[in-house]
């Protein structure tokens, strides 16, 4: 049986809600922006690579523990695989132990008994409280881990005398029978058994307690264990006394009182460092059930300061729980206008230096640079050259002082992505070329190698070396409505054409569509460095911009291979390279297009238009857009994130999109272009435009209602603006007018009413 | 010994924290206790974690939410089901229990069947009460010979059989179907426009205050 998904994480349950009513899309990830590459295992060992300033904030922990020297210790990874599963996605690595099925195996394998059944609802976990009328989480994750590996080491001390072992495993098993069930307290120890294996049942029989709920009798036994010195549990005493004290306290403020004066005295004691930590989350999420900055700084300090060797994780659950209260976390801030987001509490968040860092990487506000670059001055901590470096700032003093972090370094990828990307910016390709092939030469993930990629297609001399670094592999094909990246849902592989194919990220297709020139496009598209799988498109959208610009020369050739490629089943395009004049050209171009509404005078990334060629997609990805669009040009479906407030356009003359490969006079020539396409306007508006100029010059030519029928389809289920209506109308007109008797004029119904029609009709 | 009858009046409690610690006599408390999935072959469940606190010695009604969005099977749903079930029986040890299922035309024949085997698991001395859509409640029902003491029609969020069974029940007519005379269950803004019964379940689309029950059981009296 199955157990259903207890602990949805917020942000996904958001996620799904605010898009519940939305389209999905294909998404293609190239890096993945919410969490580090799989197995996160990789990650979590110190390979941090180019971490990202969306990340959850639990990964940004731990990325600031590694780049400031300070690495997780074997016990904290344990903790922190513990808290993927209590998050839920323990299993997106395939690497996660079960230690509950551990357990079970192991007891039935030391044992030889039938492994322990769960219960169907409580599973081992859950258990009635008759006072709520309610389950509760009784045995954690951590019960069966401790429980396992100590089954493990006494298995290992006293592989000889099996009957210690045997005896420690059937109380064990009375202790967890608890969990869901009970009351079940195993028998004092007999004398007969080991004092350690005694030691152990006192601490079974206190446990068992604890679990059916015999508070009391429960607390004296873990007093007991406290105070005793022949026991390996006693450090972890006086943490479950508290908890004991908690548990039985239910909601009576004096007995609360009684806890919070026992988990106060554990943490004056500095003896009981080790358990200072889960004290800590104990006394304030059940016992004070309140918060304040005081608690988000005390818990940083322990994430920050390797102060958590056992309670890693219940720290790093209530330090990004709080984190996000001080942050104004809103799930629905990606539907929320800005001025309408709630704002951080930044005083706050400044009072410790792991909340601190975590907000200025993070933010993407101005101030927050500038704190960056402040706090690394007078730190010359190396979080706060990243935290730096990611706001681009090109201080030559950062630079310098990021070029000298050691390549062993955990933080050693991250500043050399972010050095040299101000490398490149500042138009010091060559230089840089030959760094980032050592670090491509790394082994990185796959995510920091695409971002590596994404470099050095821009310090590529040349095109071919361009289009190679521009062809990635992605990190996860998916839908728009998997915001979380998350590699277990259904709806991955959205096209399967697509899987294992190297594809565009929105970085080249930038380059591409805005700052090459149509003669380098040409070349492009013809050199057979494309991958295969954008081939087609790529060389129909050359073509198409090739037929805007009236630019023969080009488009002659890349007919030819449209052709050649299979893509013009009809041979419109015969025509079109037969043609006797311009018009009669252009028209023969047109007529192709009109029958391709996936033609675009640009490039689309990723998986690209989401339907098959020739047919109109339902969600209007047909045809094109006005190239002076607001948002970057690319497939329709790839900007389908169209719930959010999609970036606006970004400037093509900004460094960030300079290539090697182009000359000045290509970015020239590319600009020119791009205003002459900007003059076409949408792909509605140019096919209805240039179709009626033919029909007019051309009435007799058969070809012309049929034309003029697929112009008037592609304002239906095209990209269009407000005035493209009112040139549709008059070619409506004419066509009614010109051709009442031609089928394609019957046809042609699509948005004005029979009772409209001209008089002349 | 026949198993100890509800009172008159029993709120329905969904999942959702609520405090009816000054629930008067002579009113008890159906409170979701568990949702038991059944989906692609398996069986899922989900315990209530909501508290919910109670005066001492209230009628506790225990209620398992069976829901099939798709297809069951009684090769493989029906054994687990029932299993999940009796043990929401055993931890709640409630007065009660009844089993809230909106089974499909398709899936009545496996709840007859899991109702079949909840009764023999958990024998007579239980009160075993199931929920009922008003469509269950024709002349012919489905429903005659299951092995419950209690059938209680939802008469709220009725669907398409809305507009007619409405109009039968604000005329003070009842439901055609015998069974589901003895219990009625309505949504608390509906009490007025509802036919008398022996027992009245009452659902609430708030939590349940001091004052919201007072209210209920002044208009139920």
């Amino acid at each position: 049986m199955r157990y259903a998904a207890l602990i949805a994480g917020a942000a996904v349950l958001a996620a799904v809600l605010a898009l519940a009513c939305a389209p999905e899309f294909p998404k293609t990830v190239f890096v993945y922006t919410r969490h580090p590459d799989f197995p996160r295992t990789a990650y979590l060992e110190g390979k941090v690579g180019v971490f990202r300033p969306t990340y959850a904030r639990s990964y940004l922990v731990i990325a600031y523990r590694y780049v400031r020297g300070r690495p997780l210790s074997v016990l904290e990874r344990e903790q922190v695989r513990d808290y993927w599963k209590d998050r839920e996605t323990g299993d997106w690595d395939h690497t996660a132990t079960d230690w509950q099925d551990r357990w079970a195996y192991e007891i039935a394998r030391a044992t030889g008994a039938p492994a322990p059944q769960k219960k169907p609802v409580g599973q081992g976990r859950y258990r009635f409280d008759t006072s709520t009328n309610s389950y509760f989480f009784n045995c954690a994750e951590d019960a069966y881990r401790t429980a396992y590996q100590t089954l493990q080491a006494r298995a290992a001390r006293f592989g000889a005398q099996r009957a210690a072992v045997r005896a420690w495993a059937d109380a064990q098993q009375q202790v967890f029978a608890n969990c869901d069930g009970g009351p079940a307290i195993p028998p004092p120890a007999p004398a007969a058994l080991p004092p350690l294996i005694r030691a152990d049942r006192d601490y079974q029989i206190a446990a068992a307690q604890l679990y059916s709920g015999d508070y009391p009798r429960a607390e004296a036994g873990f007093r007991r264990i406290a105070a005793s010195h022949d026991t390996p549990w006693q450090w972890i005493a006086p943490y479950l006394v508290v908890r004991t004290l908690a548990r039985g306290a239910g909601d009576d403020p004096a007995l609360l009182a009684n806890a919070e004066k026992e988990a106060r005295a554990v943490l004056a004691d500095p003896r009981l460092a080790p358990i200072h930590g889960m004290t800590l989350v104990l006394l304030h999420r059940v016992i004070l059930r309140k918060n304040d900055a005081g608690y988000l700084h005390a818990l940083a300090d322990d994430l920050a300061g390797g102060k958590t060797e056992r309670s890693f994780r219940e720290e790093l659950w209530d330090y990004t729980t709080f984190y996000d209260r001080f942050a104004a976390y809103d799930p629905f801030a990606d539907v929320t206008p800005p001025e309408r987001r709630s704002k951080p509490d930044v005083s706050a968040l400044r009072g410790d230096d792991l909340s601190d860092w975590i907000l200025s990487f993070q933010s993407d506000d101005a101030a927050e640079a500038r704190h960056a670059l402040e706090r690394w001055r007078a730190t010359r901590s190396v979080p706060w050259m990243v935290a730096a470096l990611r706001h681009d700032w090109r201080d030559d003093e950062l630079l310098a002082a990021a070029a000298s972090v050691p390549t062993e370094s955990p933080a050693y990828e991250i500043v050399s992505y972010y050095r040299l990307s101000r490398e490149l910016d500042a138009g010091a390709k060559e230089a840089a070329r030959g760094e980032i092939d050592r670090m491509l030469g790394r082994p990185l993930s796959k995510s920091t190698a695409n971002l590596f990629r994404a470099l050095r297609m821009r310090a590529a001399p040349d095109l071919a070396g361009f289009l190679s670094f521009a062809a990635r592999p992605p990190v996860m094909l998916t839908s728009t409505w998997n915001q979380g990246e998350t590699p277990d849902r259904g709806d991955a592989d959205p096209v399967p054409s697509a899987r294992g194919q190297l594809l565009f990220d929105r970085d080249s297709i930038k380059i591409l569509n805005e700052r090459t020139p149509l003669r380098v496009l040409r070349e492009a598209a013809l050199s057979g460095n494309v991958p295969r799988y954008s081939e087609r498109d790529f060389v129909l959208s050359a073509f198409t911009r090739a037929l805007l610009l009236d630019d023969f020369e080009n488009g002659r050739p890349l007919s030819e291979r449209l052709t050649a490629l299979g893509a013009d089943r009809e041979r419109y395009l015969e025509v079109y390279r037969a043609a006797a004049d311009s018009l009669e050209r252009r028209f023969a171009g047109i007529f192709y297009v009109l029958h391709h509404p996936e033609s675009r005078p640009y490039f689309a990334s990723g998986m690209g238009r989401w339907g098959n060629p020739g047919r109109i997609d339902n969600y209007r990805d047909n045809w094109w857009c006005p190239v002076d669009l607001a948002v970057d040009l690319d497939a329709r479906t790839n900007l389908s994130d169209w719930r959010q407030d999609l970036p606006p356009r970004a400037s093509a003359d900004a460094p960030a999109w300079s290539a090697a490969f182009l000359s000045d006079a290509d970015r020239a020539q590319a600009k020119a272009e791009m205003a002459k396409l900007a003059a076409t306007q949408s792909g509605p508006d140019y096919l209805l435009r240039e179709t009626m100029r033919y029909a007019r010059a051309h009435p007799t030519d058969q070809r012309v209602p049929e034309a003029l029928h697929y112009a008037l389809r592609s304002q239906r289920y095209g990209c269009v603006r407000e005035q493209t209506a009112e040139a549709a109308e008059q070619v409506w007109r004419y066509m009614w007018r010109r051709y009442p008797k031609s089928g394609w004029t019957r046809k042609s119904n699509y948005h004005f009413e029979p009772a409209n029609l001209p008089e002349s009709h | 010994m026949a198993p100890a009858a509800p009172p008159k009046v029993m709120l329905w409690a969904w999942e959702r924290p609520g405090d009816l610690r000054a629930l008067p006599a002579g009113a008890g408390v159906a409170f979701l206790a568990a949702t038991v999935t059944l989906i692609d072959g398996e069986v899922e469940t989900m315990p209530r974690f909501q508290p919910l606190r109670l005066p001492r010695g209230a009628y506790r009604m225990a209620v398992v939410r069976v829901a099939a969005p798709g297809a069951v099977s009684e090769a493989t749903q029906l054994r687990p089901a029932v299993d999940a079930i009796a043990d929401v029986a055993a931890t709640a040890r409630a007065d009660a229990l009844q089993i809230d299922f909106d089974a499909g035309a398709s899936q009545l024949p496996f709840y007859r069947a899991l109702l079949g085997q909840v009764r023999a698991r958990l024998g007579k001395g239980l009160f075993l009460s199931m929920t009922a859509l008003v469509s269950w409640c024709g002349a012919d029902s489905w429903m005659r010979g299951l092995p419950v003491n209690e059938i209680v029609p939802m008469t709220f969020e009725m669907g398409g059989a809305a507009p007619a069974i409405e109009a039968r029940l604000r005329s003070g007519g009842k439901l055609e179907s015998p069974l589901c005379r003895a219990s009625i269950g309505v949504a608390e803004q509906d009490l007025a426009a509802r036919p008398r019964a022996l027992r009245t379940y009452v659902f609430a689309y708030r939590d349940w205050t001091e004052e919201a029950v007072r209210a209920v059981l002044e208009r139920t009296r």
